[in-house]
């Protein structure tokens, strides 16, 4: 596994010709496509969310495609429709013609603002990594990797995700703010002289779908598994901070992204400290806040703290 | 993974060493400090191998169960999630793991098996265990007791009396074994008869010498004359002679 490290950190270095920073949404964003599951996004407009994952998907060497959702979003403008096609002899026939759906990676941005037959539509894909279209169905090309996006402010007219469907994303990753350094950096950048980067691609998709195989192949210590499960149970029996706890998909999830990190960092095993970095962005959307917490000006973040202090 | 297996089982192994040299030394400890106790008391020294039985068996269940991985991952904590890793997925067979069992293979050449044994505990216990061992034979030699609780347990057992029991236990304790002590009739007296057990000890002080006796006239029982008694014939008259004559012949004839 430590022949992958090197591969990873001239990876990060090859992204970082596009991005300044956000290195945690890099990191959290390539835990997601190693453990074959999708991510949500938040973060306020203009932080390069959009731009990361493109440049990710340069990178990695996969088809990207983007979906703006908007309130008249149909799922068809999604998945792909039937269309009519007139051949060279002048018979016309139905021909299937793909949505943005068939890509390696899906931005769909402004998730919340897409209706919620949309929102299904999406979901079934990320799911099923397949789509069905009138009868027939069509399998997405592996792998496959949804990032939604979600806005935290502008509220109106939006159709938050529900709490049953955000526990289909791996990770919640809160997009934050550059340092200043970074922003300066970034200032220089961007509005000097734009050049055309051209991006290396690092790695395939054969040795994406390898990596994918190995991150369920790192082993984790029984009593790491054991603080894991002991954690989501703590979410649960947690009353007086937690009105809805996190679900075994958590567990699942948790322990999944923890052999990704471990893999990530050229480790092969999981380390107690993976589960805690990545503890918040597996859990933040899973935990529902109580009137009381929520009172006292609490987050999710801050409701994690708590309970790892627990286990 | 066979050589990962072995390493498993020589860290089992020698550490299993070291943990039966630590139970030895305790044991041993133990033993000697109960026998010196009973020593001083007299009271069958010989049981301090209860106790220290317990004691061996306790410890032994105790340390040999315990996991050997976590033990080395205690005193090496910059192996300890690897190793503890490897151990859980030691039957596990896959590319990952079997780079982690290398890894940790080469990463226990830094395990020293001292790491394991405190030395100034061990210094100390054989430093008491010799204590203790001299000390038991100078009071077996000197015969030194405190208190000698195993002889008069001994005495207890024997003669209650000489503690002070109650009488009622006493007889008691007699009836069973010699029956009523007081069921003797002598015509239609009831003669209360002590009897006195074989192991009866006798009184000290209240022997004394045999007294001299003197036999003077007085000591000899009076003389007995014999004198003669009258008879009834003498005074009886004729005719009532004649009388009775007839009587006994008349009886004789019938």
């Amino acid at each position: 596994m430590k022949n992958y490290k090197p591969i990873f950190d001239a990876l990060y270095k090859e992204i970082d010709r596009v991005i300044v920073g956000q290195h945690s949404l890099i990191e959290q964003s390539l835990i997601s496509l190693l453990s074959d599951s999708n991510a949500l996004l938040e973060g306020y407009p203009g932080l390069a969310k959009t731009l990361a994952v493109k440049t990710l998907a340069q990178v990695c060497d996969l088809k990207f495609s983007r979906i703006q959702n908007t309130p008249d979003i149909m799922p068809s403008d999604i998945t792909g429709t039937y269309i009519i096609e007139e051949t060279t002899a002048g018979k016309r026939n139905f021909k299937f013609q793909p949505g943005p759906i068939f890509a390696n990676i899906v931005l769909a941005d402004e998730i919340n603002r897409a209706t919620p037959k949309t929102q299904s539509a999406l979901l079934e894909a990320m799911q099923e990594k397949q789509v069905t279209v009138g009868n027939s169905t069509y399998k997405l090309d592996l792998p496959f990797f949804v990032l939604a996006t979600q806005n935290p402010i502008e509220q109106e007219g939006t159709y938050p995700l529900p709490e049953a469907q955000a526990d289909r994303f791996l990770l919640k990753i809160n997009v934050t703010y550059p340092t200043e350094e970074e922003e300066i950096q970034i200032v220089d950048r961007y509005s000097n002289e734009v050049k055309d980067v051209k991006l290396k691609a690092m790695l395939s998709k054969e040795d994406l779908l390898a990596l994918q195989a190995y991150t369920r192949q790192v082993p984790i210590a029984n009593d790491i598994k054991k603080r894991v499960v002991k954690l989501i149970n703590i979410t649960r029996e947690s009353k007086q901070l937690i009105q809805f706890g996190a679900s075994p998909r958590a567990s699942i999830g948790l322990v999944l992204a923890s052999k990704a990190r471990a893999l990530i960092n050229g480790r092969n095993h999981v380390s107690m400290e993976d589960v805690t970095q990545l503890a918040y962005p597996v859990l933040r959307h899973r935990i529902v806040l109580n009137f009381e917490a929520e009172r006292k000006g609490m987050t999710t973040d801050d409701a994690i703290t708590e309970l790892l202090k627990k286990c | 993974m066979d050589s990962f297996k072995k390493l498993l089982r020589e860290i089992d192994e020698n550490i299993n060493h070291v943990i039966l040299f630590n139970v030895v030394t305790r044991v041993t400890l133990l033993f000697l400090v109960v026998f010196l106790i009973l020593s001083l008391f007299n009271f069958y020294p010989l049981m301090a191998l209860v106790p220290t039985s317990m004691y061996l068996v306790m410890l032994l269940y105790l340390n040999l169960s315990k996991n050997k991985a976590r033990m080395i991952g205690g005193n090496y904590p910059a192996i300890k999630e690897k190793l503890i890793t490897a151990y859980d997925y030691r039957n596990a067979e896959n590319v990952v793991v079997r780079e982690l069992q290398e890894e940790v293979i080469s990463d226990m050449g830094s395990v020293r098996l001292s790491s394991f044994i405190n030395q100034k505990k061990i210094f100390a216990r054989i430093f008491f265990i010799v204590l203790f061992s001299f000390a038991i034979t100078i009071i077996s030699f000197f015969n030194i007791t405190i208190l000698d609780i195993g002889t008069n347990f001994e005495n207890m057992k024997d003669n209650p009396a000489t503690l002070g029991v109650v009488l009622s236990q006493q007889e008691d304790f007699f009836n069973d074994i010699f029956g009523e002590g007081s069921d003797v009739k002598y015509g239609n007296e009831e003669l209360r008869v002590e009897i006195r057990p074989i192991g009866y000890e006798i009184d000290v002080r209240q022997l004394s010498e045999i007294p001299e006796e003197t036999f003077g006239e007085n000591s000899f029982p009076q003389e007995v004359f014999v004198q003669s008694s009258e008879s009834f014939q003498e005074d009886f008259s004729k005719d009532h002679a004649d009388l009775i004559k007839e009587y006994f012949q008349k009886i004789t004839k019938n």
